[in-house]
């Protein structure tokens, strides 16, 4: 879990791109969910063979995987943000890139720069890290707000622009970022409008004794995600996703989901609520975790698990709220707690 | 709604034993609601009619059920069937083919039965008319019961019309002036009101245990009323009316009631005029005299009991001279003229006592000797025939002759009664120890020894001031074993029927043959006689002059045209009244007043006078002036009465009503009622919204199923949701419900850690949530889910109920029909949670930042 020292901007391994096909088939009412199934709950075990005793955490980053968004992993240094991603990243057979987000970490870094070729004449274009399905920004807050901004562009639209050029990203591409809230002199916190764009944030906390002491035994013999295996590939993610987008949602849902996203904005305790995006982006995680768990509908308690994750990173509270202690997740839970659940 | 389909349809199914024993249970239920109508009957002569028709109609229907004949058929031939034993069983000489003739007598019974319902007081003889109404309802309760039971298999349904059953004895009793409507009209609002909210007990596709539902709603029907009846006692029908049933005494007795209810028509909310009278001189106007008392109730007839039959021996046609009841020696000729305005009665109010009815209504009028009633009769070709009808209605009017008893004192003084008689006429139901020795103190202080005098001394003791007897309306009825007692001794306050009882009884526990009278007191003056007024009373209309032979001759009836002699008085609700009459052998039964009434409208017998024409108020007026003249000038004659005298007592009389507290009363009746009414619309308003919200529910239900995918007809995903609706209106009954913000899921793990789920199997809640969550949001629930829902619903149910204390699961029906309200108060939902946006804008976080 040491950091890797300078800037590792090489995509490892590197699978032909296959575009998914966008929205939903025409007449396809039965998501293939046993695909789904299959091939998450491999991913989760692969994970979890190395993430010892975070159920949750695996869970969550998969949520984000197949919902096509973007993790953002805040915590205290050492309690395995960085495995976490790389795990994921070795599971599954498609490129993955790591970026370790420095101060000086120029934005081409990240998104890749027009070399010139003595032997053709010509400029080429070396494509950057972000060029990777899966994208791992260790310490994303460490970098100016010039190279986050960079990454902002390729996160939200998919694409990247070098040079007056716009290049279409690989899919799946999801970016996993780990921030730490400490230790925050010299670093630049990310803006609200670059947390938004983040489907969930997840802190993973630390490990329970007996978990603390599995770590110790198996992760002092060596790198155990260096061993792992992938156990499926892009194309596979790709389908699960694609099975994700057709899960059903009923009106009560959808409703329900607006009033939850309407209650964090009228709440007395928020400054600025939830967006419509964050409302796209519960749907979306809401869906994938329906789909996780085997059904081909979302109900209300896929919202009620994922919205504490959905959420808080996107709610600014208001500084008497904040100078009580309370935080964005009170709120979340406060309005989970107070807006009426369909029960049918 | 297509869901219903099958179960109208549930013809095709074959009969099972368990509708057979449903069907004797539903018999049973039937049966037991004979001993309430026993407490309205006060003979057996009704129970084989009614319960054989039952009976047969009930048979048709299983039979046709068990036949399997669709809804379409065996409708029509239910009906007929029940038409038709209602024509063999209840009515008199009908038989099983109905015909128009069998048709109009119906009717006319049934009419006939709608009066005797209004003017028979409870217990009722077995009119009748009274067997046809409550054998027609038995019949249609029976058949309804059954159609739900074994067509639609809503047990509960079934029940709530047999429960139907029961309030009609409890409204018998009633006339039209206690707002019987008005309190019908609450009951059935709330009634029907509790049934929309209490959950409709849906037949899944395997039948289910539909019980459970059946129970809670009459539970939650039966909690309703009984917090209506708390909170408004007023609005139960039989309140301020005497018990039927007293626990714990075997003797069971009741308020005064006579033929006619006295105490009803005083306590009218409103004053209505009943009848108007041509009269030349103030008379009461009698309806029956009541022979037998039974310790509460002065009742006409003899005292066998059970259904008073005049003997017809002693009944004669109104169309000839009518003999005396008593033969009187010394009379005096009167004559009225009646036009009723708006009584509906059986017997004719009359002077008494008449000689002769003229009129063409005389045709249907009969005169017993028994009793001293004139009553109007069927009466077919001349001949007596069948029973008592109600022909004294509005715009009926007749005239009578009429010989008042006048001895003077003196010829009664040695009057004898013979044995036999006397022994009939002072029968007591027991002894009246302590009445008889006031009574006697009472002559003894009068130094009273013959008869008469003893009479007009006790008359005198309720009359005179210092022996505190007080007229008031507003007392409670007459109950319990020593209430005549309680009332001479202690509280001394009542009104005519407490009076007249009290007189009667010690009389007859004297020894002195009495009996109670009831009927009108003579009204009051609406137009003078004169000139102007007999020219206003129209067509030469006037009764004809008195006859001092007592017979009037030919032609008579037209002779009395113009007559200025007499007085136009009306006779209105206000002026029911009841009084004592004791019988002198050869001078007939003589009119005794112990009723203290302020308004002093009352003819009260005197020593000198025992048939004087001036009521109390006009005596006293009149010894006022006799006072003042003798003052002045002792040769004045100021005690003849002349009219203006009329006036002046009736002004009088005005002013005395308005001080007493009758219209304050009056005007808190008419509030209550005032509020009845409301609180009946209040719920009809109530009840329309719920049959909105349901009809809006069902649509909604409707159109969801039509788009359903083409299988939806097999989408069982309706009936799984009212299972967890059950569940969770259950469980908000017994205080466990979902608070708003729950799912399902969250709320089966808050039970599952809070409760013993005995009977729930570990996979069940896992189960549930799936089945739900599928019927809400997914897809489509086969019959299996269904099946599997309510049973897991069921048992859920169940084993919540067992966790709670007793006191809690029997309140849940109550509070589960409460739920809307409860829930409001309790859950209020935050609102930001509805998400209204704040007024304010988002401020700019920049200085924070900074």
């Amino acid at each position: 879990m040491s950091a890797e020292p300078g800037i590792a901007g090489v995509p490892t391994r590197r699978a032909p791109a296959r575009p998914i096909p966008s929205g939903p088939p025409a007449a396809a009412p039965d998501p293939d969910l046993g695909h789904v199934a299959e091939v998450l709950g491999a991913i989760e075990r692969n994970v979890a063979s190395v993430v010892a005793g975070k159920p949750e955490a695996v869970h969550l980053v998969l949520v984000t995987l197949i919902a096509e968004g973007h993790l953002l992993i805040e915590d205290v240094p050492g309690v395995g943000k960085t495995l976490l991603a790389r795990a994921l990243g070795r599971s599954i057979d498609c490129t993955v890139a790591r970026v370790q987000f420095t101060p000086d970490l120029l934005p081409s870094d990240v998104t890749g720069v027009t070399v010139y070729s003595p032997d053709t004449g010509r400029f080429d274009f070396r494509p950057g890290p972000v060029f990777a399905n899966i994208v791992l920004g260790d310490e994303i807050n460490r970098a100016g707000p010039k190279t986050q901004s960079a990454l902002l562009e390729a996160m939200e639209e998919r694409t990247v622009t070098v040079d007056g050029t716009t290049r279409d990203l690989d899919r799946p591409f999801m970016v996993v970022a780990t921030q730490n809230p400490i230790e925050l002199e010299g670093t630049y916190p990310l803006p609200e409008a670059q947390r938004d764009r983040f489907l969930m944030r997840l802190s993973i906390g630390y490990p329970s004794h007996d978990d603390e002491l599995a770590i110790l035994r198996t992760h002092g013999s060596g790198d155990l995600v260096a061993e792992l295996r992938p156990v499926t590939d892009a194309a596979s993610v790709a389908r699960a996703i694609v099975a994700v987008r057709q899960v059903h949602v009923a009106e009560p849902i959808e409703r329900y989901l607006i009033a939850l996203c309407r209650a964090t904005r009228a709440h007395p305790d928020a400054e600025l609520g939830a967006s419509p995006r964050a409302a796209l982006g519960l749907l979306r995680a809401a869906r994938a975790g329906a789909a996780m768990a085997g059904r081909s509908f979302v109900v209300p308690d896929d919202v009620k698990a994922l919205a504490p994750h959905v959420l808080p990173h996107r709610l600014i509270l208001r500084p008497e709220a904040e100078l009580a202690g309370l935080s964005p997740r009170d709120v979340v839970a406060d309005v989970l707690d107070g807006v009426p659940a369909p029960v049918g | 709604m297509s869901k219903r389909v099958p179960a109208v349809l549930g013809w095709r199914e074959p009969l099972r034993a368990r509708d057979l024993l449903a069907v004797l249970a539903f018999a049973l239920v039937v049966l037991a609601t004979v001993p309430a109508f026993a407490r309205t009957f006060a003979d057996e002569a009704w129970q084989q009619p009614v319960l054989s028709a039952a009976l047969v109609a009930g048979a048709v229907v299983v039979t046709l059920r068990a036949l399997r004949l669709p809804g379409v058929v065996a409708l029509p031939v239910t009906a007929a069937a029940a038409l038709a034993t209602t024509s063999a069983l209840l009515l008199p000489d009908g038989g099983w083919w109905p015909s128009a003739e069998r048709r109009e007598a119906l009717v006319e019974l049934w009419r006939v039965g709608a009066f005797e319902l209004e003017v028979t007081p409870a217990p009722a003889p077995s009119l009748e008319g009274l067997v046809l109404l409550t054998g027609v309802g038995l019949v249609l309760v029976t058949v309804l019961g059954l159609e739900l039971l074994l067509r639609w298999r809503r047990p509960g349904l079934a029940l709530t019309a047999v429960a139907a059953l029961w309030t009609v004895p409890l409204a018998v009793p009633m006339s039209a002036e206690t707002a019987v409507g008005t309190r019908a009209l609450v009951f059935l609002a709330s009634g029907a009101l509790l049934l929309l909210v209490a959950p409709t007990d849906e037949r899944p596709d395997p039948p289910a245990v539909t019980s459970p539902a059946a129970l809670s709603t009459g539970v939650a029907m039966a909690a309703g009323a009984v917090a209506l009846g708390v909170v408004f006692p007023g609005l139960l029908p039989g309140a301020d009316q005497p018990p039927w049933v007293q626990l714990g005494s075997g003797s069971e007795p009741r308020g005064y009631q006579p033929i006619v209810d006295v105490s009803q028509r005083l306590r009218a909310p409103e004053d209505r005029d009943l009848l108007r009278v041509l009269a030349p001189r103030r008379t009461y106007l009698r309806l029956a005299g009541l022979d037998s008392f039974d310790g509460a109730t002065w009742r006409l007839g003899p005292e066998a009991g059970g259904s008073f039959e005049p003997d017809p021996e002693r009944l004669y046609a109104a169309v000839d001279l009518l003999p005396p009841e008593q033969p009187a020696a010394v009379t005096e000729p009167l004559a009225v003229e009646v036009e009723v305005l708006e009584l509906e009665n059986i017997y004719v109010p009359t002077p008494y006592q008449p000689t002769q009815v003229l009129g063409p209504e005389r045709e249907d009028m009969v005169w017993s000797t028994q009793g001293g009633f004139l009553a109007t009769w069927d009466v077919v070709e001349g001949r007596l025939r069948g029973g008592p009808r109600v022909g004294v209605r509005e715009g009926v009017s007749y005239r009578i002759q009429a010989a008042r008893p006048t001895p003077t004192r003196d010829d009664l003084a040695q009057v004898s009664v013979d044995p036999d008689t006397l022994e009939v006429l002072t029968r007591l139901p027991r002894e009246y120890p302590t009445l008889a020795a006031q009574a006697e103190q009472v002559y003894a202080e009068a130094g009273a020894t013959s008869t008469i005098d003893r009479v007009l001394a006790l008359q005198d003791w309720f009359v005179r001031s210092d022996a505190g007897f007080t007229y008031d309306l507003d007392v409670p009825p007459m109950r319990g074993e020593e209430a005549l007692e309680r009332f001479v001794f202690e509280d001394r306050v009542g009104y005519c029927e407490s009076y007249a009882t009290a007189m009667a009884v010690m009389l007859r526990a004297t020894g002195i043959p009495a009996r109670v009278a009831v009927g009108f007191l003579p009204g009051r003056v609406t137009r003078e006689p004169g000139p102007d007024g007999a020219t206003a009373t129209g067509d030469g209309a006037g009764p004809p002059p008195p006859d001092p032979g007592g017979e009037v001759a030919a032609g008579g009836e037209d002779a009395a045209g113009g007559d200025p002699e007499f007085t136009e008085y009306t006779v209105s609700t206000a002026d029911a009244h009841a009084w004592v009459e004791v019988l002198f052998p050869g001078y007939g039964w003589i009119t005794f007043e112990p009723t203290p009434r302020d308004d002093q409208t009352q003819i009260v017998p005197r020593a000198d006078d025992l048939a004087p024409w001036d009521n109390e108020a006009e005596r006293i007026q009149a010894e006022r002036e006799q006072a003042a003249d003798a003052e002045l000038d002792s040769g004045a004659d100021g005690a003849d009465g002349p009219d203006l005298t009329d006036l002046l007592s009736d002004e009088d009389r005005d002013a005395a009503a308005g001080s007493d507290g009758e219209p304050g009363a009056a005007s808190g009746r008419l509030t209550g009622r005032t509020t009845g009414v409301a609180l009946g619309l209040l719920l009809l308003l109530g009840l329309g919204v719920a049959a909105l919200a349901t009809v809006r529910r069902r649509a909604r239900g409707t159109g969801s199923r039509w788009t359903a995918p083409a299988d939806g007809s097999h989408d069982r995903s309706p009936g799984v949701l009212r299972a967890q609706e059950r569940l969770l209106r259950t469980a908000e009954g017994l205080g466990m419900g979902r608070r708003p913000a729950e799912t399902l899921e969250e709320v089966l793990e808050r039970w599952r850690s809070q409760c013993r789920l005995r009977a729930t199997r570990p996979g069940d809640l896992g189960r549930l949530v799936t089945l739900t969550q599928r019927a809400a949001f997914g897809g489509a629930c086969t019959a299996g889910d269904l099946v599997d829902a309510e049973r897991i619903s069921g048992t859920l149910r169940a084993d919540l109920a067992s966790s709670v204390p007793a006191r809690t699961r029997m309140l849940a029906p109550l509070r589960r029909a409460l739920s809307p309200v409860l829930r409001r108060r309790r859950e209020q939902v935050p609102e930001w949670a509805h998400g209204q946006a704040r007024a304010e804008p988002v401020r700019s976080r920049t200085a924070a930042l900074n």
